[in-house]
């Protein structure tokens, strides 16, 4: 486990690895993730690459397996995940694969297609049979309508001898077609075959009940048998062209009842038939893809392994002599002798007897960011990275941030009872960590809140702690240790007569004044109506020292990065005004804070000063007339020292550090000369900057000067009025400590009195019934207002107060993430 | 026996009920040792406080209501525990 305070060391490498033994290294490598591979063909075309015929063969073999994916998936069959984790097979292997994946899938769509086949024709013969059973009674409608017609036509050729042939002759026989269609488009169909055969047709319907399946998509469709009688052959074209418009399927039907009887029997025996075809289909494909099923997510992670190496192999340069490969990659300076074994094995596995070399290299480009953190430190790291990554061995504020995030949420959150739910739902996610990480990885809100589990947890102690100082629990305190302030001498007349009674603490009987509540805010605060304007004088006072304590520290640990990075110019220049400037202001305001606090007690508090007032005074020069209105003697003279020396520091902060880098270019004529260059190279993350060249003659070193000088005075400028503008905005912006805290108790009280308080007010045992109601309400409203709204509105303003008050006193965060080749990082991206 | 609850109530109901037994329970004790902090939660009115006793009883009649809620979520959380149990159960028998 390496240093957090600072990224690790890193170092440019190149890699001479023999072709042969170029796969089984890179495997290695991808298993241990420790070494990010550099493109060393960037201009080079994705299609003209060495491996692009194996990365092809790579994409088919997903493609299939994907496809199987989805078969399996649509049959219902589990997919079992043994937690396997297989090496990445040699390339030989690779066809075997291939070759694997290549008969399943071929017999599952040879299977598919065979059975959509025998569902269409089941589909056929399920209509057939319902065509028979329902036509039944429309035939017997049609005779009937015959009948009717026939003596009706016999009367009329008896009555018109001279009339038509063609009547007497024709018999009126009605042709017909029985069909199928679904139910959605019968109106239109019967409106289509009204208006095209003008009322000539006669159509009888009635509903299939049971749903049939369609072979293609798999739907349950709803459908209609339908019979058409009509006469003539033009109008059996008509309406058998209206039918085929419609996608309404026709079926042969029989006239007679006989032969209808007869079909319906063979009809049944052929669906009984192919029913137990379609079983047996059923099971044949059951049974490959549970087979299948079995192995998928070995084959995937081999198939993935695969690719990856490929594609790493692609980034390699091949040698002239064509027999080795030549990489260039980031690895930590730590871990070069794993790197070294792991190279080690990958050859002996190839069989090749050369071994691999590794070389490092020298290189004025920035390397990448690299914190070793464990499940603990990588939340809060991610944190720190979201804001931006460390610069280059830059310190980093994640170690710090484990402890003050959690704090400054709990200070703003501050109530035990809810930091208690808080906590105890972190230590849940905690404790079945493994259980939980295996489960769920679908749902994207539980996955930041698992995420960021310790987070959480921790958060949740320290508010239990702040809520144990704040003395709130659910909005109301708890008398631990009994209250400093007593009630005992106060007259009977006195309660009668007044709705508030003032309590003075000068008073001895009221309230001893040697013996303060021990650990906390005394409980009786909860009852007071100034409670309020109390607990404002003392919540801004805390989060103003909090704040001045964190922004010191900040500067402080600019020094260390000064010192890292050589820098004497700023370790002089910038950090000692800097933490001049703020130490002789605010560092001042707390410590008149501190001292107003102890010097004052509440016989003479009456006449304490004001500290902001104080303050302003300080800074427009005026004193006041009488001795009470100093807080303490010699105080002219040391805010008169105070004002100048702050004063003082801001043209240091402006010229000092560029009057040296322009000394520094004066008097030498180096390339590497003063601390501006180097800053300049250190901080330059574009890749491949070198540094400049060596002036060639004078009139081009003055332009450089010019230039040089003219820009850095005018960057000494802004960060200076940056950073004094900043301390003012910064410190008032630790008031928001306060804000919300007091929003917090806030709503915490509103919730107990508008929603517990009316289960409670209810006289005798009604009062249990309604308290029973209640409280599901109060609880899910607790959650919903006071952990969650509140709690993420806590998290963020915490989160900011760290990533602009306290990093931008000390953090560049222009560095770019290490991201290692690793498998394990592949495997959980797809998943 | 069968589900009546799907599986998010049941978890849903065991941990407020685990919740409702020992705040109530808490509060109750607090109610019981009239504790001036809950002088506002009791149905009192203002001619209640002249009498000392009456205030105490109001006090003793609000822990028990307490009590009694605390009690009523501990027939919900055994309730909703077997609910998860048989979710858990049913779940376990399907796949």
């Amino acid at each position: 486990m390496g240093s957090l305070f600072r990224s690790e060391e890193m170092t440019l490498a190149q890699l001479f690895l023999q072709s042969e033994a170029a796969y089984a290294c890179v495997s290695e490598l991808g298993e241990l993730g420790l070494v990010q591979f550099r493109d060393l063909n960037p201009d080079v075309n994705a299609f003209q690459r060495k491996f692009v015929n194996e990365v092809r063969r790579c994409d088919e073999m997903e493609r299939k397996l994907r496809f199987l994916e989805k078969e399996i998936r649509k049959a219902g069959i589990p997919i079992v995940d043994t937690g396997e984790n297989p090496d990445a097979p040699p390339p030989r292997e690779m066809i075997d694969l291939e070759a694997t994946f290549e008969k399943l899938e071929n017999e599952m769509k040879e299977v598919n297609t065979n059975q959509e086949a025998l569902k269409r024709n089941f589909l056929e013969l399920t209509e057939l049979k319902h065509i028979l059973r329902k036509t039944q009674s429309f035939f017997e409608e049609a005779e009937f309508h015959h009948q009717m017609q026939d003596p009706a036509l016999a009367e009329e050729s008896h009555a018109l001898l001279l009339g038509d042939e063609e009547r007497g002759g024709q018999p009126m026989r009605l042709g017909f077609v029985a069909g199928v269609i679904n139910r959605e488009r019968l109106p239109t169909f019967e409106r289509m075959l009204w208006r095209a055969c003008r009322g000539n047709v006669f159509l009888r319907q009635t509903e299939i009940e049971t749903p049939l399946e369609d072979p293609v998509t798999g739907d349950q469709v709803h459908k209609c048998v339908f019979i058409i009688f009509f006469q003539g052959d033009q109008l059996k074209s008509r309406v058998k062209k209206i039918c085929e418009g419609f996608r309404a399927t026709l079926y042969p039907c029989p006239e007679t009842p006989a032969e209808r009887r007869e079909m319906a029997i063979g009809v049944m025996t052929r669906i009984e038939d192919l029913q137990t075809v379609l079983n047996q289909t059923q099971d044949h494909r059951h049974r490959v893809l549970v087979s299948a099923a079995k192995n998928i997510r070995v084959w995937f992670i081999k198939a993935r392994k695969i690719k990856a190496i490929y594609h790493t192999l692609n980034l390699f340069n091949l040698d002239v002599t064509q027999k080795c490969l030549i990489a260039e990659c980031w690895c930590p300076v730590a871990d070069l002798e794993r790197i070294q074994l792991a190279l080690r094995r990958g050859t002996e596995h190839s069989g090749s007897s050369v071994p691999s070399i590794l070389n490092r290299m020298t290189t004025k480009q920035a390397p990448p960011t690299y914190h070793k953190t464990n499940k603990f430190t990588s939340a809060f790291q991610a944190i720190v990275d979201s804001y931006g990554v460390a610069s280059y061995c830059e310190v980093n504020p994640a170690p710090f941030t484990i402890i003050t995030f959690p704090f400054l949420f709990a200070v703003m959150f501050g109530d035990a009872g809810h930091g208690l739910i808080m906590a105890l739902f972190g230590l849940w996610m905690v404790w079945r960590e493994k259980q939980l990480m295996n489960q769920r990885k679908d749902d994207g809100t539980w996955a930041i809140f698992f995420g960021g589990r310790y987070i959480i947890l921790l958060m949740g102690a320290f508010s239990i702690y702040t809520g144990f100082i704040y003395n709130d629990f659910f909005s109301k305190s708890l008398n631990i240790f009994g209250s400093s302030w007593s009630m005992a001498n106060i007259s009977d007349e006195d309660i009668e007569k007044y709705d508030m009674i003032e309590l003075d603490p000068n008073v001895t009987s009221i309230y001893k004044p040697r013996s303060p509540y021990p650990f906390g805010l005394d409980p009786i605060w909860n009852m007071a109506e100034n409670k309020i304007t109390f607990l404002n004088s003392f919540k801004m006072k805390m989060s103003v020292i909090l704040g001045v304590l964190q922004m010191s520290f900040g500067i402080c640990l600019s020094l260390s990065n000064y010192r890292f990075f050589k820098d004497p110019v700023s370790s002089v220049s910038v950090f000692i005004p800097q933490l001049l400037f703020l130490l002789c202001i605010f560092g001042y305001m707390v410590a008149i804070i501190f001292y107003k606090w102890i010097a004052y007690d509440a016989s003479i508090s009456y006449k304490a000063p004001s500290l902001l007032i104080t303050m302003i005074n300080m800074f427009l020069f005026k004193f006041p007339e009488s001795q009470d209105d100093y807080l303490y003697s010699g105080q002219k003279g040391f805010q008169i020292f105070l004002v100048l020396l702050a004063v003082a520091c801001v043209p240091c902060m402006l010229f000092i550090k560029p009057y040296f880098a322009w000394r520094a270019h004066k008097s030498g004529k180096r390339t590497v000369n003063g601390a501006a260059e180097d800053t300049a190279v250190i901080m330059d993350q574009d890749e491949g900057e070198m540094p400049p060249p060596p002036p060639e003659g004078v009139s081009g070193h003055k332009e450089e000067e010019e230039f040089d000088i003219g820009e850095l005075l005018i960057y000494q400028a802004i960060h200076t009025i940056e950073f004094c503008l900043g301390c003012i905005s910064h410190t008032a912006s630790y008031l928001r400590l306060w804000a919300l805290s007091l929003a917090h108790a806030q709503l915490s009280e509103v919730l107990w009195s508008m929603v517990l308080h009316i289960g409670l007010g209810f006289q005798g045992w009604v009062g249990a019934v309604v308290t029973t109601l209640v409280f599901p309400a109060f609880a899910v409203l607790t959650i919903a207002i006071l952990l969650v709204m509140e709690g993420l509105s806590a998290f963020l303003h915490a989160l900011r107060l760290h990533w602009v008050e306290f990093q931008s006193k000390f953090y560049k965060g222009e560095g770019h993430q290490f991201v290692p080749f690793s498998f394990e990082a592949l495997m959980e991206d797809h998943n | 026996m069968f589900v009546i609850c799907g599986p998010k109530l049941s978890i849903c109901g065991f941990i407020i009920s685990i919740w409702g037994i020992i705040m109530m329970g808490l509060l109750g004790v607090f109610f019981l040792i009239k504790s001036p902090l809950l002088l506002e939660d009791i149905p009192a009115t203002k001619a209640d406080f002249e009498e000392r006793a009456k205030v105490d009883a109001i006090f003793q009649q609000s822990a028990y209501n307490c009590w009694v809620v605390a009690g009523v979520y501990v027939f919900v959380g055994l309730f909703s525990y077997f609910q998860m149990r048989m979710n858990s159960r049913q779940q376990y028998v399907v796949t």
